[in-house]
């Protein structure tokens, strides 16, 4: 084994790596691992000979060849240059004079820069260093935008994929389940799809291995499967007689069930694996890679084997997916089934009144909910990188002040006007450059980190990467902050670049007035930006100040599912009962109870109900709630006091007389002016069949709590013993005295011992799923609370500068002041005024630029209004004192001059 | 490959110079690298970039092949691809060395070689 590599070669070989994105992906796959080891032998055989002058130097070659070859790589791939033959061909005459003599004077300017680059080196360091901040902040959010909200999802022409919602007239832009009837109907009567393919998610349990272990994945119809162009990579795919009422039980694997589980075997194609108790036979494996559209993973896909005749109109329970036929636009495939909708309606006016049916890009349906957070985050970044740019170009700009003789003399030696422009430029780029690659490599940090620590319900994350893509997009940020920091001085130059007479006190005061403008713009993007951490922050707060209705403490929770043999049988009612028993019987176990839904982990059942004595609505517009069926202790278990009426008991079994439990919400909805309590409903449909539920009696009404997040607020809930309403799975919630974690193993063994076929899942603290809820809104608020304080700083920083310089440069009239009687107290608030001079107008700005902007997050805030006044007040005064301060020093030095000396100086 | 080996002549000298590490024996990219003899064509030593498309075409081509590498002392590494020349890719070297003398007699007959 050789030595670790030294940390330059490291550095290199990851820059190159980065760099070898360039090439076209055909080439890559062959070479990418070879160019990437022998540039790396090459930079540490240079580094034994020069140490890290040698790999820096050999760093430009390797660059160099990088660009160069991967052009002519990409120009060769897509056929526009042949490819180069091996014979030696005729040397092209040598380039017109003009272009070699510019080049000759770029390398000349370029020398230069760089050499007087290497004579301030604590200056570049903080250029480099306050560019790489800010481009590699950008370029990280920009990685992560682009892969998530801007490419096109990973599924074969995905521009016309589209998901079908149903939706009632009341709520157009809920994306409603799907009737399998009704998508049945819209596949044989539309004129704008390719085909309806039905789907749903699919929760299983793998036993015959090991350890039994519950799967995810997804039922679907072979039109599905067609839709999406679903292929094997070994087997064969879904085919229709599959998909068949009668037909097997078929299976394809995902590749890393197939890779984890069977090791990667062939030989697991045609045989049979057992879910939930009942032999599949595995048809094929799923391509790398390949998951369901919006579904964080699929390990299993098998066949729906709808027999549609078996279905209700009114039952609602799938989802639907489509593609547009090529030429077809949204809005057409949309009018069309408006139009198939009516006449469905206009033919079952008892089920399909007020029925519609949403066609919505995928792409759209998939980053709708994140795309305001996403371009927010893009916004901060850019915002970040706008404050860096301002603060460098100040710096430039000081720094042009005091070459100024230095320049002038050149001029007057001959140097053109021009010439000197493109020196000062040239310097800005160079900086830029070397700012734009420690940018990148910042960027590959901050994208993983990103990754890291984005929550799991951001769509896409496992797409995000460096690719072409971000080099682009780092290069132009790079080329147009360099652009911008140089013109600045540049432009300035131009005009002032009279020879020698200028003095240097009035260049000086130009270049002021030119850094208080930068700063003004740095303090109001900076306002803009801690504006938005600040709403966000509030926001934030407000949601943890939501009362949940409920104590998730001390909760362990975990959903089973039962396998279909228990399904209809009398062990199923009497399973979970006993299980509860058996974990309520275990040591510092307080109550288990169980839930179909728990709170804050997703999923809804509900459904219309009638009112008996009420007569029955004959438009469709019957009362609806959500269903949950519970266990008698559920409302204790989570310190849900009751409002009125009693809870539930153990004599609410099977035998006992049907009962129900309704919310606060549904009794002001639906009971407004009397006491529901002793009143009956009936649910129309039951769970497990298609016939309606039994009439019940309301034996009690119980607080509001909240069921799916915090800013949602409680709606109509009708509560049922599940003894009465028997369901295949459900969450069981087991309340203990110490870390409800604890209790997982004893947990697993329980239900291990109850069944040996059954698998938890989704196990953790009932905590942990309400903070899940939370999990986006505290990532956006940790992105750009961390922007806000980048862009903080780095204005204090433009402040602290300007008036060190400026301090620096009336150090003699400061003298004078003090001769003639000024006291140290005149000094710093002389000085102070000016910083808040310069404050006030951009707190001004910034505030203006808020108001604009903010609306745009709007949809993000819960409880805050866009442009709260007690957010950007407090805002404003934040950043007010962090300014003040970062003028006080420099002020404080100037109020120690001694007047005596500050009279000799110049 | 029915081609003759006359129809890659005249070869680039970088292209020639890659057939003469591999006449030596086997190696790995970066040894190709360090031990091609630079050019003249003013660029110096061969890059990385240039050097693999280099080897694409030698081996979409039939010039050169790719083999397991074998532990020997020098290539503990696993992951390293080498490349070794193929009995077509001797004969388009020969074919080059060939040419190339064939042009120094050519030299040679007008003195040129004894006047520099």
């Amino acid at each position: 084994m050789t030595a670790p590599r030294p940390t330059s070669v490291r550095l290199g070989a990851r820059l190159y790596r980065i760099g070898l994105r360039l090439y076209p992906q055909e080439f890559r796959a062959r070479f990418a691992t070879d160019l990437a080891i022998a540039v790396e032998d090459n930079l540490e055989a240079r580094w034994h000979l020069r140490g890290l002058r040698g790999v820096v130097a050999a760093m430009v070659p390797v660059a160099r060849d990088l660009v160069t070859e991967s052009i002519r790589a990409r120009l060769e791939h897509a056929g526009i240059l042949q490819p180069t033959p091996f014979t030696a061909a005729r040397r092209p005459d040598s380039p017109p004079r003009k272009l070699s003599r510019m080049l000759t004077s770029l390398r000349e300017d370029l020398l230069f820069a760089i050499r007087s680059l290497r004579r301030a080196p604590a200056f570049s360091t903080v250029v480099i260093a306050t560019l790489a901040l800010g481009i590699g902040a950008t370029t990280a959010v920009f990685t992560a935008v682009n892969a998530i909200a801007l490419q096109p999802l990973p599924f074969p022409e995905s521009g016309s994929l589209a998901f079908i919602w149903q939706v009632s007239s009341e709520s157009p832009g809920e994306r409603g389940a799907v009737g399998a009837v009704n998508a049945t109907d819209w596949a044989a009567m539309n004129t704008t799809l390719e085909g309806v393919g039905l789907f749903r998610g699919w929760r299983t349990t793998l036993s015959g291995v090991d350890q039994p272990d519950s799967l995810v994945g997804g039922r679907v119809s072979y039109e599905y499967s067609d839709l999406l162009r679903i292929r094997a990579l070994h087997g064969r795919p879904f085919e229709r007689n599959d998909d068949a009422v009668g037909a097997p039980p078929r299976v394809m694997l995902s590749y890393d069930l197939w890779q984890n589980v069977f090791g990667g075997d062939r030989g697991v194609v045609g045989t049979h694996i057992r879910l939930d108790g009942t032999d599949w036979e595995v048809i094929g494996v799923l391509e790398p890679g390949f998951g369901m559209p919006q579904r964080d993973t699929t390990q299993v896909l098998s066949m729906l084997r709808l027999d549609i005749t078996q279905h209700n109109r009114g039952s609602y329970n799938m989802s639907a997916l489509t593609r547009l036929r090529p030429g077809i636009s949204f809005a057409e495939a949309n009018a069309d089934l408006t139009r198939i909708s009516e006449s469905l309606a206009a033919d079952y006016p008892d089920t399909n009144d007020g029925v519609n049916a949403w066609v919505r890009s995928l792409h759209e349906d998939t980053i709708a909910e994140v795309q305001v957070s996403l371009y927010a985050m893009l916004a901060a970044g850019g915002f970040v990188l706008l404050v860096a740019v301002a603060n460098v170009a100040g710096l430039l700009v000081a720094r042009a002040t005091t070459r100024e003789e230095e320049l002038a003399l050149r001029a007057a030696l001959g140097a053109g006007r021009g010439r000197i422009v493109r020196l000062l430029l040239t310097e800005a780029m160079l900086l830029a450059t070397l700012g734009g690659i420690v940018g990148l490599i910042l960027a590959d940090w901050g994208t993983r980190a990103l990754v890291a620590l984005a929550p799991a319900s951001i769509p896409r994350l496992g797409e995000v990467r460096l690719d072409p893509w971000t080099l682009t997009f780092a290069t132009v940020a790079t080329l147009a902050s360099g652009a911008l920091c140089g013109a600045i001085p540049a432009l300035r130059r131009r005009r002032s670049a009279e020879g020698l007479r200028s003095t240097r006190g009035n260049t000086a005061q130009g270049a002021e007035r030119i850094r208080s403008l930068l700063v003004v713009g740095q303090v109001a993007v900076a306002l803009v930006l801690m504006a938005g951490a600040g709403l966000l922050i509030t926001s934030f707060l407000n949601l943890l100040g939501e009362d949940p209705g409920l104590d998730p403490d001390g909760i362990l929770a975990a959903r089973l599912a039962l396998s279909d043999e228990y399904i209809g049988s009398e062990s199923h009612q009497n399973y979970f009962a006993s299980l509860l028993d058996r974990i309520e019987a275990s040591p510092g176990v307080d109550a288990a109870g169980s839930v179909l839904l728990l709170p804050f982990a997703g999923g809804s059942v509900g459904g219309s109900f009638g009112l008996p004595g009420r007569p029955e609505s004959e438009d469709g517009n019957n009362p609806s709630a959500y269903v949950q069926p519970v266990s008698a202790n559920y409302f204790d278990v989570l310190s849900t006091p009751m409002a009125r009426g009693r809870g539930f008991t153990a004599r609410d079994d099977w035998a006992g007389e049907r009962v129900a439990i309704i919310n606060e919400a549904a009794a002001r909805l639906y009971w407004p002016d009397g006491d529901p309590v002793g009143e009956r409903l009936q649910l129309f449909i039951s769970l497990d069949s298609q016939e309606r539920d039994t009439e019940r009696t309301i034996v009690g009404v119980v607080q509001d709590a909240r069921q799916w997040t915090l800013d949602r607020d409680p709606e109509p809930f009708i509560y049922v013993p599940f003894e009465q309403y028997p369901v295949s799975s459900m969450y069981l919630m087991v309340k203990t005295a110490g870390d409800p974690t604890a209790f997982t193993s004893t947990l697993r063994e329980l239900v291990r011992d109850s069944d040996a076929e059954l698998a938890l899942y989704r196990i953790g603290p009932l905590t942990e799923f309400m903070d899940r809820t939370l999990e986006q809104q505290r990532f956006s608020m940790a992105l750009i609370t961390g922007f806000a304080a980048v862009a903080l700083i780095l204005g204090c920083v433009g402040i602290y500068g300007l008036i060190a310089f400026s301090v620096a440069r009336r150090t003699r009239e400061i003298g004078l002041r003090m001769a003639l009687g000024a006291t140290a107290q005149n000094v710093v608030a002389m000085v102070l005024r000016q910083t808040s001079r310069m404050l006030l107008l951009g707190i001004a700005l910034g505030i203006v630029a808020t108001i604009g902007l903010t609306r745009y997050i709007r949809s993000l805030l819960h409880e805050v209004s866009a442009t709260d006044p007690v957010t950007l007040t407090t805002v404003a005064v934040v950043l007010g004192l962090f300014a003040l301060l970062a003028g006080l020093l420099p002020a404080r030095r100037a109020s120690a001059v001694d007047p005596a000396v500050a009279l000799r100086s110049d | 490959m029915p081609t003759e080996p006359e129809r890659f002549t005249p070869l680039k000298p970088d292209v020639f110079a890659v057939l003469l590490v591999l006449l030596r024996g086997d190696a790995h990219g970066y040894a190709i690298m360090r031990d091609a003899p630079a050019q003249s064509t003013g660029t110096g030593r061969l890059q990385a970039g240039a050097l693999y498309r280099i080897l694409a075409r030698l081996l979409d081509d039939g010039l050169i092949g790719e083999v397991e590498s074998e532990s020997s002392a020098e290539t503990t590494d696993q992951r390293r691809r080498n490349y070794r020349i193929t009995e077509f890719g001797r004969e388009v070297a020969a074919a080059e060395a060939r040419r190339m003398s064939e042009i120094l007699a050519l030299g040679q007959a007008n003195e040129l070689l004894e006047r520099t």
